[in-house]
């Protein structure tokens, strides 16, 4: 097992991660920029280094530093968090060069992960289901307009390099289609400094499922029960449930012995999750994330499993002593993503003035703000995660509804209201909804 | 690749008055090379491409920055802050003219990384003594890469906060001093 590691993150997975080592006797050295440099977290962890200013290009996204910050901290592993440098197959390889283990998959695998035209070509050829699309980037517009008119409209240009929603555009006639491609290329030069876009069939209203898989050096790989992230706002998720109210026994299995075969297509190991659209009884293979998720933690309760505790144990090394009969679904659990937002459901920056977290049976809260806090308008606006879990769905959603209650935020608008109007959706409620939920909600 | 690859600011150069060269490494080298090859000269601005990895590292002259001590202790007596020349000192929205020659200044850590106050048996500084513009006061190596700390101005140093081979932070105050007209 390791002796200390650098936690290269920031914010409530810089926490988690921490509350993860202490847990298993790991000494932690936390980085943190000059803005964060008083937050309550850092003092939580064994050690903390100012690695730069307070712009994420400056700290958390400033390799050198970091790098610096692990040898003369003597850490011989670096836990990247998600976000900034998670997914940086060439910030996994500088790690290594400087012999710092990477808690993640290897240099290789991200990469082939972050590489969303290859990825899909290879699950094709693998004959794993994928939506119909062009086979790899689309050069230009006269090639997009082809692919279209082979899979017909509406189709959706993607970024290779995308996520989050940016570089993105759906596409329901020829007209359209120049004019959009323009602005996703546009949009994604900008935001991954890639402008290479692919473009695939829309699938109308589907659901969005993910499978949490954990896989080890041997090859050995599990799945956990599906999340349900279909609650979004412009491609962002804003809701997160497990299992989801409409994936039966028999879909729940196909899809997890489908992420179970991606997992080892790409070699992955320690905890990563699939992504899929599924539309009635059909599934799509989406994209491989190579690192832990935000909404991790519904399936730590729904599985009782410490996924951050095991991810750093396969990075470690240890072989996966779980089987797949091990995991069991022994509750219901939804996390609502709590954000600082403005009436335009823009990120909104400002202090937090007075926080008050909900508490109570079933209720879980992963933030690393309190009364006081900045939200810094150098990094995301999430202001907590809060998750809870019961026998069965409605208690879950009746003491989310509850802990939402008790939760005050004055100083910064929140997305709270949303969250209670989405709990309280007939719709919701009978776990009929797919992405377009939150459009359609009245 | 999917994200940022990150930066690679705050190295200093072995001389800040070295001239800008732009570099182009062979494909060949990794991010470990580089930092090697970059700690063994004075380059001073490397621009690296490989496949999807861009790197540009540019070694900025440390600057001595005022903060930290509270604006009151900076401004001293304001009566003759008024009258004194030179320096001016942000407050808040305010903007006000301090007493020079009473003025204590830090500088900080460019980098993560271990300081050192001494060049092999040479000291490079001490507190009390007096320093003109250029000197090199001491360093700080950042993965093998040594980014001197200049005197930007004829001063005297007032503290020396830090033990020499200490691991500093980024930001981290190392000396105080305060500037001479000399």
């Amino acid at each position: 097992m390791f002796k200390k590691v650098l936690v290269a993150n920031r914010g409530e997975i810089a926490l988690r991660v921490i509350r993860a080592l202490r847990e298993m006797s790991v000494k932690s050295v936390v980085i943190c920029s000059e803005a964060d440099k008083n937050n309550f977290y850092c003092g939580l962890a064994d050690d903390s280094v100012c690695v730069g200013a307070a712009q994420a290009a400056s700290s958390y996204l400033n390799i050198s530093q970091i790098i610096s910050a692990a040898l003369v901290k003597k850490c011989d592993a670096i836990h990247p968090g998600y976000g900034f440098l998670a997914e940086n197959h060439h910030f996994a390889e500088i790690c290594a060069s400087y012999g710092i283990n990477f808690i993640g998959p290897s240099p290789e695998t991200i990469a082939l992960a972050g590489q969303k035209a290859e990825i899909i070509d290879l699950m094709k050829r693998k004959k794993i289901p994928v939506v119909p699309g062009s086979k790899g980037v689309v050069p230009s517009v006269k090639e997009a307009k082809a692919v279209a008119a082979a899979i017909k409209y509406p189709v959706i240009i993607k970024a290779t390099a995308g996520g989050g929603g940016k570089g993105m555009r759906i596409v329901r006639s020829e007209k359209d289609i120049e004019q959009a491609f323009e602005l996703a290329g546009a949009e994604a030069k900008n935001a991954f400094s890639n402008a290479d876009l692919y473009v695939e069939k829309y699938i109308e209203a589907p659901r969005h499922i993910e499978i949490q898989i954990a896989a080890d050096k041997k090859g050995k790989v599990v799945f956990f029960p599906e999340r349900d992230c279909s609650i979004q706002r412009n491609h962002q998720k804003v809701l997160e449930e497990s299992p989801s109210p409409q994936i039966g026994p028999k879909m729940r299995k196909k899809l997890g012995e489908t992420a179970c075969r991606v997992a080892k297509l790409i070699n992955y190991t320690t905890v990563g999750t699939v992504e899929f659209l599924v539309s009635k009884d059909k599934f799509y293979f989406m994209e491989m994330n190579a690192r832990i998720q935000v909404e991790h933690p519904v399936t730590e309760l729904v599985s009782d499993i410490d996924l951050v505790k095991l991810q750093i144990a396969l990075a470690a090394g240890e072989d996966l002593k779980l089987k797949q009969d091990d995991i069991k679904e022994i509750c219901h659990s939804v996390e609502c993503r709590i954000n600082s937002e403005d009436e335009n459901y823009m990120p909104s920056a400002g202090v937090i003035e007075k926080l008050i977290l909900p508490g109570g049976p079933g209720v879980r809260v992963d933030t690393a703000m309190t009364s006081g806090s900045e939200i810094s308008p150098f990094y995301d606006s999430m202001i907590a995660k809060i998750i809870t879990y019961g026998r069965n769905r409605a208690e879950a959603i009746e003491r989310m509804k509850r802990a939402l209650m008790e939760m005050k935020i004055e100083g910064v608008t929140t997305n709270i209201a949303l969250h209670q109007k989405i709990l309280q959706d007939k719709n919701f409620a009978d776990g009929c909804y797919t992405t377009d939920f939150i459009g359609l909600m009245k | 690749m999917k994200k940022n690859t990150g930066n690679f600011q705050n190295l200093q150069p072995e001389s800040p008055r070295s001239s800008v060269t732009p570099k182009k490494a062979n494909d060949d080298l990794d991010f470990k090379e580089i930092m090697e090859v970059l700690g063994a000269t004075d380059v001073c601005e490397f621009e690296y491409s490989k496949g999807d990895m861009h790197i540009v590292i540019k070694k900025e002259p440390v600057s001595i920055m005022l903060g930290e001590i509270e604006p009151e202790a900076i401004l001293g007596n304001t009566a003759k802050a008024e009258s004194a020349p030179g320096l001016k000192v942000r407050h808040g929205e305010r903007e006000e003219q301090v007493d020079t020659h009473s003025c204590i200044e830090t500088i900080k850590s460019p980098a993560v990384g271990t300081f050192y106050i001494s060049d092999g048996d040479i000291l490079l500084s001490s507190v009390g003594e007096k320093i003109k513009k250029g000197r090199k006061i001491g360093w700080v190596n950042s993965m093998g890469i040594r980014q001197d700390i200049i005197a930007d101005k004829n001063a005297e140093i007032t503290a020396i906060l830090c033990k020499d081979r200490e691991v500093v932070e980024w930001g981290q105050t190392l000396f105080e001093i305060k500037e001479e007209n000399v």
